[in-house]
């Protein structure tokens, strides 16, 4: 029955020929090109373009023979062939290139995309950046979660600008738009809803954009949603819906306990607020301890002992993520916390024990840079009794045996404020006892408090004079 | 008789156009064109000794050899381009035409065929070429091109790199590959010299402008495989790696010609021994005797419809004999030029905004196709005071003979236009947008180094750029063409040469 398949490849060879002699035939008219020769005589449009296509089909079938022809061509003209070989085959060589580029484009975009995404796991942003700017103008290929990328590795270039605008080209006000993108701009929403230069009108514009992104906002968890929607409804006056919803959010995931502590500060509940605090600290440090190298817990950790007030908890927390780091961003946080730290101490009433050690741990860190000059002018420059109580906690402080150089360094400034020069004097003489490099803090100090005591005359002279007896 | 009238319409045609002929050799000069100028001088005597000797040419060098209908071709283009001049200010243009009624002179002085004329017009017109004003355009879409084969050798090879424009950048290092990226590289030698070549085979049109495209086919790939190669070696180098770019030029023309010599052959192999029909030499006496014949038959109506041109010509250029509208005498001196650019100095601020030389500028470089050997970029860096936003920057490019489109700096480096290019007293403003987040506001003004700013001569470009993320709105951009015109004011100051050197020229 199959028998006919044993001559089905003789068959299809003799199809072919039958083909070919047809075509050859057609184009038999054509073919002869002695009819050329005579191109000088006038005749007719039919007989013309019968000439053309003529020309033209010769023409390709001798550039489609000419690599092999030309080995057979004779004198100048196969010369000329040898001659021309470096012009084709690099010729050949730069169509084929491009070409290859073109087929392949889709497969070369996506060995970008692969560098984007691994400088981002690796956090260099600038490389990340350079790889996707290769495809992000492609308007094909640069989707909505190719744009996210980018936004995010702009974000670890320190391009927030650029991230910004990205993700509100994201979340448009139409039917288009990514999940995570609406949620940015819900969250947005949510923080311009907290400025309190927002007239009524205009928070209520803010609360249906929030409602409007809300509802289109994925690829986020679950919780993280319910969270701008607990807010939402804090904004709408369901204050008892708002508390309730966070509340879920918060018993699912610790690192929400500040933000919940914060709403129901805002709600007037302070004894839950210490006691949401409490807990998330607890259960904040059961988890650092299990992971000591994790800095989202230890951030965490540290913020919610400042919330509580247990400042000595928190630099203990920082501390212990410098030694562990060693690195600029454990001692930005360090830093940031004795700010924090600092700014809640010179707050009426002021907790001048914490003033003073705040002082001291900033000459120690810090040396004479900006923010210690700043911190003291607005530790020192003050009423005379002020002082006086200060001065008893720096001596305290030195009965503790808490940094001693720095501690009779900013005893002798209190004193150089009180007119006491000679105390001043000895207490300068001790620092400088304890610690030689204490004496190059002194100067850059006392010009920076001659600056900030010029609208107080008695300090300001009392300044002006130890400058002198400095320079002497 | 026609031929004497001919001859002598001609030369005066020639002789009413010498003093915009003048200014324009002085800006050559000032330009220190000498590559250029030198090969032009060098491949002119070149034609004409060709079309004296050559045994091409003999054979058909009658004066019947050149139609009435081919003069009056040539002709009419001379009256365009000395029209365009007159009415636009510019007189490269006149100079242009005034070349093509010089060419069509020696042609009709010496017998010289048609096809001669053709290549001396042709040359003539290219002269004097950096000052072309298509030059920026040129070069920026055979940079485009040139960029784009490198990318698919880097592609190829897999070095990763971006595209901002016309420059390449790799992703490895932190700097743009300005200086390769910087136009084609000796692409009016290369130009030149295959016409020479053309006009010493006696090539007619057609074969002529195979030959040009294959120059230019091959002079991109050249210039996009040497920019391939620099990023190859660059890759993954933090500091830029340096090499002997003059050799490097010399080889990059080397191969183009050695190539296009390549390709005229490949023409020659593929059309047979016929090709031989392509030169003068092989019209044969049948065909001479035709053209006899046609071109008895021509009225008086051509010879009139001449010689009403070339009168034309001429008193275009009396008239602007009469009215001294080229003869300007400027005495043009590029070293006081550059040292004036060289020694400008700003305030340090104004109006709220500090001023400091720019530290780091990525996307400056030094064009290939500017019109003097000299280029100065100098960039300033504006930011604000504690009560503004954003920050500008204040550049000088130059120095320009005629100045370019307003913005072919930034579409240089991908910037596309956003918003239409007004134009207020000289000063250009235009938004421009690259990316999905840059945004641009520029304001530009060619400002005039030395002499009467009617007149086209030496300009420097002075822009004030804002770029943003954010979109640029309509008070800042107001309050940007303000502070704009202040700066031009306070250059145009220091940059007017003074009375000093004011005084002399005139």
């Amino acid at each position: 029955m199959l028998r006919f398949l044993t001559d089905l490849p003789v068959r299809i060879i003799a199809w072919i020929s039958d083909l070919l002699e047809i075509t050859l035939r057609f184009f038999g008219s054509f073919l002869d090109r002695g009819n050329f020769e005579d191109s000088d005589r006038p005749v007719g449009f039919y007989r013309s373009l019968n000439r053309k296509l003529g020309q033209f089909f010769w023409f390709l079938a001798q550039l489609i023979s000419y690599p092999i022809a030309g080995f057979f061509y004779r004198g100048q003209r196969r010369q000329a062939f040898l001659c021309s070989i470096p012009f084709c085959l690099l010729g050949s060589s730069v169509m084929a290139s491009c070409l290859l580029v073109a087929f392949n484009r889709e497969r070369i975009l996506n060995r970008y995309l692969a560098r984007v995404q691994n400088a981002y796991s690796k956090q260099d942003g600038p490389k990340g950046v350079r790889a996707a700017m290769r495809w992000i103008g492609d308007t094909e290929f640069a989707n909505a979660d190719r744009k996210f990328l980018y936004s995010l590795v702009e974000i670890q270039n320190g391009n927030a600008g650029s991230a910004e605008r990205i993700l509100e080209s994201l979340s448009p006000r139409d039917s288009t738009g990514l999940g995570i993108a609406h949620f940015w701009k819900a969250s947005q929403c949510v923080g311009k809803l907290e400025e309190s230069t927002l007239g009524e009108s205009q928070r209520q514009e803010l609360l249906e954009e929030l409602d409007w992104h809300l509802e289109r906002a994925s690829g986020v968890r679950p919780e993280q949603i319910a969270l701008l929607e607990s807010m939402k409804a804090f904004w709408d006056g369901r204050l008892d819906e708002a508390e309730s919803k966070y509340r879920k959010v918060f018993e699912s995931d610790v690192s929400q306990s500040l933000g919940f502590a914060a709403l129901l500060k805002r709600l007037g509940k302070d004894q839950e607020r210490q006691t949401v605090l409490r807990t998330g600290a607890e259960r904040m440090a059961d988890g650092l301890r299990a992971d000591p190298w994790n800095r989202a817990y230890r951030v965490q950790l540290a913020s919610l002992y400042e919330g509580l007030g247990e400042w000595g908890r928190a630099e203990q927390v920082t501390l212990e993520g410098y030694k562990i780091h060693r690195d600029q961003d454990s001692i930005d946080a360090y830093l940031a916390s004795l700010e924090r730290r600092a700014e809640a101490a010179l707050k009426e009433p002021r907790n001048l024990r914490e003033v003073a050690y705040c002082l001291v741990k900033f000459l120690r860190t810090s040396r004479a840079g900006p923010r210690v000059q700043d911190i003291m002018a607005r530790s020192l420059l003050r009423p005379q009794s002020e002082l006086l109580e200060l001065q008893k906690q720096l001596q305290q402080w030195l009965v503790e045996g808490l940094d001693l150089p720095m501690v009779h360094l900013s005893l002798a400034f209190c004193k150089g404020l009180t007119g006491d020069d000679s105390l001043r004097d000895w207490h300068l003489e001790q620092a400088c006892r304890y610690e030689q490099a204490t004496l190059g803090l002194v100067q850059p100090l006392i010009g920076a408090m001659q600056e900030a005591s010029k609208n107080q005359q008695e300090m300001h002279e009392r300044m002006q004079r130890w400058q002198v007896v400095e320079e002497r | 008789m026609d031929r004497k009238i001919t001859i002598a319409l001609l030369i005066a045609a020639v002789a009413m156009q010498i003093p915009a002929i003048g200014l324009i050799l002085r800006q050559i000069v000032f330009a220190g064109l000498s590559i250029d100028l030198a090969l032009f001088f060098l491949v002119f005597a070149f034609t004409v000794l060709t079309g004296i000797v050559s045994p091409f040419s003999r054979a058909i060098a009658d004066e019947q050899s050149i139609r009435v209908r081919f003069l009056i071709v040539i002709v009419s283009a001379a009256v365009g381009a000395c029209l365009r001049g007159v009415l636009s200010n510019e007189p490269v243009w006149v100079f242009r035409g005034a070349g093509l009624c010089f060419a069509a002179l020696i042609a009709l002085v010496s017998g010289f065929s048609k096809n001669r004329l053709f290549y001396m017009g042709l040359l003539l017109c290219m002269v004097p070429l950096s000052l072309w004003k298509t030059a920026p355009w040129l070069h920026s879409l055979a940079q485009w091109l040139a960029s784009s084969f490198a990318g698919c050798l880097l592609d190829i090879y897999k070095v990763f790199y971006f595209a901002k424009g016309n420059v390449i950048g790799l992703v490895s290092t932190d700097f743009l590959q300005n200086e390769s990226c910087s136009g084609l590289r000796l692409i009016y030698p290369m130009v030149l010299l295959v016409m020479a070549y053309g006009c010493f085979k006696g090539y007619r049109f057609p074969r002529f402008l195979y030959l040009l495209v294959v120059l230019l086919f091959w002079a991109i790939v050249a210039q996009g495989a040497w920019i391939a190669v620099e990023a190859i070696i660059q890759d993954g180098q933090m500091a830029k790696v340096s090499y002997n770019s003059g050799t490097a030029s010399m080889v990059l023309f080397a191969s183009v010609m050695m190539l296009t010599w390549s390709g005229d052959q490949f023409f020659s192999a593929f059309s047979g021994p016929s090709s031989d029909k392509e030169s003068d030499t092989s019209i044969d006496a049948r065909k001479i005797e035709l053209a006899n014949k046609n071109n008895s038959l021509e009225s008086r109506v051509s010879w009139i419809a001449l010689w009403s041109m070339l009168v034309g010509i001429a008193s275009l250029g009396g008239w602007s004999f009469y009215k001294g509208q080229w003869a300007q005498g400027l005495n043009l001196r590029q070293s006081e030029a550059i040292s004036t650019v060289e020694s400008l100095k700003l305030e340090s601020a104004v109006e709220g905004w500090k001023i400091g030389q720019a530290t780091k500028s990525s996307e400056s470089f030094i064009p290939v196709f500017r019109q003097t050997p000299d280029w100065n970029h100098r960039e300033w860096e504006l930011t604000p005071d504690q009560s503004r936003e954003g920050s500008m920057k204040l550049r000088i490019d130059g120095i320009w003979i005629a100045l370019p489109e307003p913005d072919w700096l930034w579409r240089w480096y991908g910037w596309k236009p956003d918003l239409v290019l007004s134009d207020d007293k000289g000063s250009f403003s235009f938004g421009l947008k690259r990316s999905i987040v840059e945004e641009a506001y520029v304001v530009t003004k060619g400002v005039r180094i030395v002499g009467d700013s009617t007149l086209p001569g030496p300009v420097v470009q002075v822009s004030l750029v804002h770029e943003s993320v954010r979109p640029i709105t309509e008070k800042q951009r107001k309050e940007q063409k303000e502070l704009h015109a202040r700066w031009v004011e306070a250059i145009e100051k220091q940059l007017g040469f003074g009375a000093a050197i004011g005084d002399s020229i005139r």
